[in-house]
């Protein structure tokens, strides 16, 4: 008997693929820094019992301090709820590096058939005053989402 | 003539989706001469798996390191695994990440991949974390935490087309 396959949609983004050729995005210091979207995708054809996994690759870049930037996932655009976050730390030791920032995040119960999801970054913590670019992202940047159907009996 | 598709049977846990949400699960040193404690993250169970089908298996951890010591002290050094069979299964693979306090933290997301084939029938896999090395802290203190995110997931792929 065939094998019930279970991947019914699967959409990416990938407006960067190595470092350096993005934006670049900067992330400024300040009492309430800004938080930026860098990638949006659409998922179709999902029914409530359905999985959605949405993953991402981000490469950024640390200037000075030991910056904190926190990834999140809004589910409908810019300003809809936060599904997903993350954070990591850049180790600078006083001069420029890079680093990249790789996680999963799944979900399930979906109301809607269609849903677009936003992965956007803002910095979290850094020792800079406010004004100065302690951390930018310059690529890659890859954000993917996959419908998965329910699992056979 | 249509595509044979691959994805067969896939599972996930997620007991937590965002950076600090939940109570942090410390990661303490034990007294000198004991094992550090292995701490269970997620489980994902799958099923309807044939011996040529691929097990691919994915995590993605949020946690950070504490400085126990003083600020900027005591680099701490983590190791995630996944087991087969429970939390005291066999051990498949396990992958390690480090990070110095900044001042009082250092908040860190760790990913990594693990495929393996020959598995039958229905099978679990854990999840856990243990600490591996905190230098410059002292027994009972807590020089690393799990803060979340906590994402664990298990992806049964049939054998490619010929």
């Amino acid at each position: 008997m065939a094998r019930e396959r279970l991947l019914v949609y699967y959409a990416f983004t990938q407006p960067s693929s190595q470092p350096g050729t993005f934006g670049p995005v900067s992330l400024v210091a300040g009492p309430n820094p800004a938080e930026m979207q860098l990638a949006e995708i659409t998922l179709r054809r999902i029914r409530p019992h359905d999985r959605v996994e949405l993953a991402s690759t981000v490469g950024w870049r640390g200037f000075f301090g030991n910056p904190v930037v926190e990834f999140r996932i809004r589910r409908g655009g810019i300003n809809g709820p936060v599904v997903f976050s993350n954070r990591d730390t850049g180790a600078t030791d006083g001069t420029t590096f890079d680093f990249t920032t790789t996680f999963d995040h799944a979900e399930k119960g979906l109301s809607s058939s269609i849903q677009t999801y936003v992965l956007t970054v803002r910095l979290i913590q850094s020792l800079s005053p406010a004004g100065n670019v302690p951390v930018q992202i310059i690529g890659p940047v890859h954000f993917e989402g996959s419908v998965i159907d329910d699992n056979p009996r | 003539m249509s595509r044979e598709r691959l994805l067969v049977y896939y599972d996930f846990d997620q007991p937590d989706s965002f950076s600090g949400s939940i109570t942090p699960i410390p990661l303490t040193l034990p007294a000198a001469g004991a094992l550090p404690t292995e701490i269970p993250l997620a489980t994902v169970n799958l099923n309807l798996v044939r011996p040529h089908d691929r097990v691919r298996l994915a995590a993605t951890v949020g946690w950070r390191v504490v400085a126990v010591s003083g600020p900027f002290s005591n680099e701490a050094e983590l190791e995630f695994r996944i087991r087969r069979g429970g939390t005291t299964g066999v051990l498949v693979s396990s992958a390690r990440d480090s990070g110095f306090p900044i001042e009082d933290f250092r908040e860190i997301t760790t990913k990594f991949l693990y495929t393996e084939g020959g598995i039958s029938h229905s099978v679990q896999y854990t999840l856990s974390v243990v600490l591996v090395n905190a230098p410059g802290a002292g027994p009972g203190t807590t020089p690393a935490q799990i803060i979340g995110p906590i994402h664990f997931e298990g992806s049964v792929i049939d054998d490619n087309s010929t």
